[in-house]
């Protein structure tokens, strides 16, 4: 499949958007995982100190718009996942569209409150 | 390796390996770790997240200990579950995707064992730092 037929099939088809966005986070969280797990290991290879020190450098803006992005992505992924399972069982096959702009709707309402939330933490 | 003619899932029909056994247990393993990251996720992210929303205060190795304190043995049995569910899934989604973009025999083999290795090993490190929690 040529580029260009890629490009008019995300135009056109709501179920392309759809498992791209899901392979798109999975790719996402893939890689977060493994930074994280990493990053967990600060405990192994630096002690309490060492893992104190390396958390409070998460403690910025930054990093709690982007954990609250994290979580969106995480709503996003399992929302459109559980679309794929329902759809692999025959149900909900009418109301693929729909499904997955409900799904879509959902994350971007859980993001804006938690960026609300963390928002509101900052300025506190 | 059985050779198949495909034209159901590439717009031009073709010859490619497939190897239907190995494919269908990744197939099914897919799904159960899926489960299993809709509980053990929810409740990690419960405990480690959503229960912190309330504070700015930076994430200490006090904080992070506490959950394996007031729920011995469970809580450490949800994140060693998890590790491996997170892992599992998300790197045979990785694999998914590789082999979604390529039909070469050595590349696909050569990404398997990589992401199996990378799978390897930080599921090892990450009960490493587990130990050092419960």
């Amino acid at each position: 499949m040529s580029t260009r037929t890629m490009l008019d099939r995300y135009q056109t088809s709501t179920s392309y958007l759809a498992r791209i966005l899901h392979r798109f986070s999975g790719f996402v969280l893939t890689v977060y995982v493994l930074v994280y797990i990493w990053q967990l290991g600060a405990v192994r290879r630096g002690g309490v100190e060492g893992f104190n020190a390396t958390m409070a450098g998460y403690n910025t803006p930054f990093w709690k718009i982007t954990h609250a992005l994290v979580v969106a992505l995480v709503v996003l992924h399992a929302l459109t996942g559980l679309r794929v399972l329902f759809f692999e069982a025959g149900i909900g096959l009418k109301v693929q569209k729909a499904s997955f702009w409900l799904s879509f709707v959902i994350t971007v309402i859980i993001f804006v409150l938690l960026f609300i939330k963390v928002i509101g933490n900052l300025a506190a | 390796m059985v050779q198949r003619n495909v034209s159901s899932v590439t717009s031009r029909a073709q010859t490619v390996p497939v190897a239907p056994r190995a494919g269908t247990l990744l197939w099914i393993l897919q799904r159960l770790t899926s489960y299993g990251l809709l509980l053990f996720l929810a409740v990690h992210l419960y405990f480690t997240y959503v229960g912190h929303l309330d504070t700015a205060a930076p994430l200490t190795f006090e904080i992070l200990k506490r959950p394996y304190q007031v729920y011995p043995f469970i809580y450490a049995l949800n994140e060693g579950l998890l590790l491996v569910c997170a892992l599992f899934h998300g790197l045979n989604g990785v694999r998914n995707i590789i082999y979604d973009w390529t039909t070469h025999a050595g590349l696909r083999r050569l990404a398997s064992y990589a992401l199996l290795l990378l799978g390897l090993g930080f599921a090892g490190y990450g009960f490493y730092i587990l130990a050092a929690l419960v």
